[in-house]
């Protein structure tokens, strides 16, 4: 087709583009689709996933505004782009030629000459390889992938105990045609009826389960024992005694077994869900607040309770103690959550603002309080008891046991709490005074505030860029120089004068580092005061001030030494009366005890499993330290320990049946051979011989004497004549 | 392969070096400069590469039998374990590995099936092991010790079980001991050593001085009886006596030493620091204080290794002398309990006086461990009318066993599994009886003496241990054929240096000819 019109080139072109970009775009998404297939099949090992995966990488691919569609103009664009000898003008081939214009008609004659020059190849031709390649690589991915199969599965369990939990393989009497057991879950946890077509139970704490059983034939009795002790009748329910019915409440853990007749069925295990108590997350505050004087007297409480089933109230049981020494006063409340608690929820976040002055808590005083939960099976829960402490202020301020001692400080210092006592004055004079006045009277305190940390920086070996009372530094600041004559020639002081002197080493090391990081505490909240200070908001400043007086004066405390009273001085003893008391009324102490042998139960298992491993290997013997003939079965001492043996396991199995009720069946599958004088089962042997193994606690490490064999005359005379001088 | 690191490279140089020689312009002598390349690069090689020079030496009979050199076999290749032990005593399989194969071996004990102890065998080596656990049964059980293949990536089904072989094992029940304690004062010390004995059946009178010629009795696990004063009845009822110095006075002194000499009684002297007279039960045990008073935490050690740390204040050290053995000591080899004989009799010297923290601190196992060995070292022997030996390491079916049996009886009559055993007396030792049995199934084997006391043996497949009976069968072998033996001897390097400088000295003078020509 060499004579074609422009248009039909350009829209015939346009049609193979959009085809190789249909193929290539069906090859990526297969491509995706058969890597990611292959990725879920090694990680899940199920092959299926391919098919839904491949329809959504097409979908994907190809639906989004059809994308792949190759429009007139993009062809336009692409040998406009492509080919220069177009010179830009491809578009005017495809306008009818009567709406363009006389410079455009020649120049679409001109155009039309080019292109018929030109064989253009699509674009994408690449890419369609490329996807070719792509997809080629892929499908040999996934083959790799299905061909060497599913990774295996992570082992959790891989030695130990793998057997032990083991599920029961359920063996119904061949008597039982059918079996229906409705559980009625207990109302506390909302749960609906249910049924079950298997004998093994496990359901909620105290819920109520009606057995329905069909026999093949009429049964004379039918009855269910739990834990070999309790036994329960059905009732038949139809004239043919075929349909057997029975009900009870269910509250303990277990097994029970079917007894038709004289006959009894297999274990069935009963294994209980308990009802958890509900569980207290505090998240604020922290367990020990103190708020200081100035912060706000609020404790913002936020905690989650979580329960099972459903909780039915929370509250916050407060108490306030305010007094000191003997005066001490409690005040217990409750408090209420805002939240209603319906019962159905089994999850709350709850908020509380404790407002402590609505409480009656006065400085010096504390409030404890925790939280208690209950949920609807009414089991509560409470939390620890947190403490929210405000701290008393006047206590700071007083001078009791400062007074007698002299203030040798030089008086540029001024005292942590005088700077409180200054900030406060500046916060009630605020409204009186002027902007300015009240900006550089709190800069002022700042300086105040910075110098005071610096000088118990001093003690913590800090540098600082002014050594406050230092003469050099004075000097400085009135910048003249001393021009004594007598020191013109002191070398010391001129070194002074040039050197960086730094801090005296002894400050840094003066006190232990216990003292030194409260110091440092102290120097923050210093810091964080001088800040608030500098910024013009003494009210901010003035908790921050209180810490560090307190700070301060546990600092001071700290230093005081107790010294306890000493004792009282004994006379001196004599030798000549020591142990010459009449004893003739003493008594003689004699002590006498029989421990009871704890270990008889033990020991009974522990020769269970030499009896088991006899009737494993075929060693034969009537019990492990007696000989018999070989390969018989345990006679009656080896039968009995076996018996005993059995009725641990039931214990424990009542206890946990989960664990020990495969075990014991096969126990008593072992025994019921034995008394028939059968050979048992091998696997019964090594179920049982394990979980024995388990109940056995590992052995103390105890004396025993060793062996000798005795009336050997050749040793004795040998012995003898060693002693003979 | 580390040879193939040298080679490799040889000729990837010598190719090179070639290359550069043909592709030269100047063609002279071209034969010569090939041939001196592939001397300079094969002696170069031969420097690198550990040649050995075989050396025929004679041997010293003239037996001309050659002998094949065989590699050692895979698998376990030694095994030991205690086939009997005592209620409560630690099981320890110990032996010797050859793993050949690429992949690490896991050796697992594992018994009622459990996983009990685990140790892994890296490729290519050769390794002692030993496999712990403490046997809760009493009887007779079987342990199994398989050798498992770990493949490089955990794949169920690569892994192999490469051996597989039954660890029998005879729990003895124990038998309680009687134990009397004579103590000068009352003390934390004895009455927990007491409570413990007592809780786990044995028997304890104590007789603790309280007072001027006032006692304390004590009486566990017994009836009253009189304790003012020790007989040498009274003594022959007890298999251990535990004292100190001050609680013996002279006139029991006397029949305690008979007893301890001619009837064997043990005698666990607490020594303290206080030097006394030299009597017969410390004067093997020299006895030297620390210099250091102050108190601190002591690492005792015992033979089977460390026991637990002691707080001691001012401790005494018992100098070690010939004849006595040293049961625990501490980091610094200070003996702090030793064991010595005393004609029939034992005696054991213990320094420690506050082991009973371990129990206040619940540390049990090293309570239990400790004083189990004092006592068990001490204690008086059980009589035994017989005593069965059996004679080969690892019995196995259809092959011999040798069995000895230990007794005065004369003429014993025997039976291993129901079956009599004809048993020769021994020539020198008369109480000393042998006999061969050969096992007919694998298994346990029972030997009876005298009836109602059995005691069992176990019998192995012919395919167990299978490296242990290879081993055994070449030392056989290796005793018979002793033939001309081959050494290997290092070559000298000095003649490749020689040929290697020669010909690279050939090769820098040819081209200096070649300029100058």
């Amino acid at each position: 087709m060499a004579e074609q019109t422009p248009i039909h080139m350009i829209h015939a072109f346009g049609q193979r583009w959009q085809l190789y970009r249909l193929i290539s775009r069906i090859l990526l998404a297969l491509t995706i689709a058969a890597v990611v297939s292959g990725i879920i099949y090694m990680v899940h090992g199920s092959p299926w996933w391919a098919l839904p995966v491949t329809v959504a990488a097409l979908l994907g691919l190809l639906l989004p505004a059809r994308s792949w569609r190759v429009t007139e103009n993009d062809v336009i664009r692409y040998f406009n782009v492509t080919y220069p000898e177009l010179e830009e003008s491809a578009g005017l081939l495809l306008q009818p030629q009567d709406n363009l214009a006389l410079l455009e008609q020649l120049q679409a004659a001109k155009i039309r000459q080019a292109l018929t020059g030109i064989h253009p190849q699509p674009p994408l031709r690449t890419q369609l390889r490329l996807s070719i390649w792509a997809f080629i690589a892929g499908i040999m991915l996934a083959a790799a992938a299905f061909r060497w199969g599913p990774l295996p599965a992570p082992h959790t369990l891989k030695s130990g105990r793998p057997a032990k939990t083991a599920a029961i393989n359920e063996t119904r009497p061949p008597e039982i045609a059918a079996v229906t057991i409705t559980i009625q879950p207990p109302a506390y946890t909302g749960k609906s009826k249910r049924q079950q077509q298997q004998l093994g139970l496990e359901v909620e704490e105290g819920a109520t389960v009606f057995w329905q059983l069909h026999t093949n034939q009429a049964a004379a009795s039918l009855s269910l024992v739990f834990n070999d002790s309790l036994r329960l009748p059905l009732q038949p329910t139809d004239k043919t005694a075929t349909l057997w019915e029975g009900r009870t409440t269910i509250a303990r853990n277990g097994f029970y077994q079917l007894q038709l007749g004289g006959k009894l069925s297999d274990l069935y295990k009963i294994s209980i869900i308990k009802d958890q108590p509900p569980v207290i997350t505090i998240q604020t505050p922290k367990p020990y607040t103190t708020i200081d004087y100035g912060e706000p007297q609020r404790v913002a409480l936020k905690l989650n309770v979580t329960d099972d089933y459903g909780i039915t109230g929370a509250t916050i049981q407060a108490t306030v103690a305010s007094g000191s020494g003997e005066a001490v006063k409690f005040k217990e409340q409750p408090i209420a959550f805002d939240a209603s608690f319906g019962g159905a929820r089994t999850q709350y976040a709850l908020e509380k603002s404790l407002n402590l002055a609505a409480l009656g808590m006065e400085p010096g005083g504390e409030l404890y309080f925790y939280i208690q939960a209950t949920d609807n099976h009414r089991q509560t829960a409470r939390s620890g008891v947190y403490m929210v402490v405000l701290p008393d202020t006047a206590q700071l301020m007083n001078i009791e046991g400062m007074a007698n001692s002299l203030n040798l400080k030089p008086e540029y210092f001024r005292s942590q709490r005088q700077i409180i006592i200054e900030t406060e004055q500046l916060i009630r004079d605020k409204d009186t005074l002027s902007e300015k006045l009240f900006k550089s009277r709190s800069n002022d305190l700042g300086i105040d505030q910075r110098l005071l940390r610096l000088r118990y920086g001093k003690f913590l070996g800090e540098e600082t860029e002014t050594n406050i009372g230092d003469e050099r530094v004075s000097d400085e600041d009135h910048d003249h120089q001393s021009n004594d004559a007598k020191d013109f020639n002191n070398a010391e002081k001129i070194i002074d004068q040039f050197s960086h002197k730094h801090d005296i080493a002894e400050d840094a090391t003066f006190f232990d580092p216990e003292t030194k990081s409260q110091l440092k505490a102290t120097l923050t909240e210093m810091w964080n005061a001088e800040l608030r200070l500098r910024t013009f908001k003494p009210q901010e400043a003035l908790p921050y001030e209180y810490k560090a007086l307190r700070l301060l004066k546990d600092l001071q405390q700290k230093s005081r030494a107790y010294v306890a009273k000493t004792s009282v001085k004994t006379p001196p003893l004599k030798p000549e009366k020591r142990l010459t008391g009449e004893l003739d009324r003493i008594i003689t102490p004699v002590t006498q005890r029989g421990y009871e042998q704890g270990s008889a139960a033990t020991d009974q298992l522990a020769y269970a499993l030499a009896v088991l491993e006899t009737l494993k290997t075929g060693g034969g013997a009537s019990s492990p330290n007696l000989a018999s003939d070989p390969n018989a079965i345990p006679g009656p001492s080896g039968l009995k320990i076996l018996q005993q043996a059995a009725q641990q396991m039931s214990r424990q199995a009542t206890a946990n049946p989960a664990r020990y009720l495969a075990a014991l069946q096969a126990m008593r599958q072992l025994i019921t051979a034995l008394e028939q004088r059968q050979p048992a089962d091998a696997a019964a042997i090594t179920l049982a011989a394990q979980s024995i193994y388990s109940l056995l606690p590992a052995p103390a490490r105890l004396p025993f004497a060793g062996n000798l064999t005795t009336g050997i005359s050749l040793s004795q005379q040998y012995f003898m004549n060693l002693n003979q001088p | 392969m580390p040879w193939i690191y040298i080679i490799v490279p040889s000729l990837l140089l010598l190719a090179f070096l070639c290359w550069k020689e043909v592709k030269r312009p100047n063609r002279r002598r071209l034969a010569a400069r090939l041939l001196a390349s592939v001397i300079a690069v094969a002696s170069l090689a031969c420097i690198a590469l550990p040649l050995k020079r075989a050396i025929r030496q004679e041997p010293p009979a003239n037996k001309p039998i050659s002998r094949i050199t065989v590699q050692p076999p895979p698998g376990i290749q030694a095994i030991y374990w205690p086939q009997q032990l005592h209620a409560g005593e630690p099981l320890q399989l110990q032996g010797r590995y050859n793993n050949s194969s690429a992949n690490p071996v896991q050796l697992l004990l594992s018994g009622f099936n459990e996983h009990l102890d685990s140790i892994t065998i890296p490729a290519g080596q050769q390794l002692p092991f030993t496999l712990n656990t403490r046997p809760r049964h009493t009887g007779r059980a079987t342990y199994l010790l398989s050798a498992v293949a770990q493949p490089v990536q955990p794949r169920k089904s690569a892994q192999d079980t490469l051996e597989k072989a039954p660890i029998p094992v005879v729990v003895l029940p124990l038998r309680p001991l009687k134990i009397l304690i004579l103590a000068s004062a009352p003390d934390f010390e004895n009455r927990f050593l007491a409570s413990w004995l007592g809780q786990h059946g044995n028997m304890v009178a104590m007789r603790t001085a309280i007072s001027k010629n006032k006692y304390s009795y004590t009486f566990l696990d017994t009836a009253r009886f009189q304790l003012d004063h020790i007989t040498p009845a009274l003594l022959s009822a007890f298999d251990l006596l535990i004292s100190d110095r001050a609680a013996l006075n002279s006139t029991e002194l006397g029949s305690i030493r008979t007893q301890v000499a001619e009837k064997g009684l043990g005698l666990i002297i607490k020594a303290d620091s206080s030097a006394g007279g030299r009597t017969f039960y410390n004067q093997p045990f020299p006895l030297t204080a620390a210099a250091d008073k102050s108190e601190r935490a002591v690492s005792l050690q015992t033979a089977s290794g460390s026991a637990g740390a002691l707080q001691m204040e001012a401790p005494v050290y018992i100098q070690p002398l010939p004849g006595t053995q040293a049961l625990v000591w501490d980091a610094q080899q200070h003996t702090m309990a030793a064991a010595g004989v005393y004609g029939a009799g034992r005696l054991v010297n213990t320094t420690l006086r506050n082991s009973y923290t371990w129990l206040l601190s619940g540390n049990r196992q090293v309570y239990e461990t400790i004083w189990s060995l004092l006592l068990q070292k001490a204690a008086r022997p059980l009589p035994q009318s017989i005593q069965w030996h059996i004679g080969t390491a690892l019995p196995r079916v259809n092959m011999p066993v040798q069995l000895y049996l230990e007794t005065a009886m004369p003429s014993p009559p025997a039976t291993v599994n129901g079956a009599p055993l004809s048993l020769a007396q021994d020539g020198t030792l008369a109480f000393r009886w042998q006999g061969t049995y050969w096992p007919t199934r694998a298994g346990w084997q029972a030997a009876v003496a005298a009836p109602g006391d059995t005691s069992w043996w176990y019998a192995f497949e012919p395919n167990d241990w299978p490296a242990i009976a290879t081993l055994e069968n070449q030392g056989q072998d290796s005793k018979a054929a002793i033939g001309p033996q081959a050494t290997a001897m290092p070559l000298p390097k000095i003649y490749f240096v020689l040929a290697f400088i020669l010909a690279a000295a050939f090769l820098w003078v040819e081209e200096k000819m070649g300029l100058t020509v």
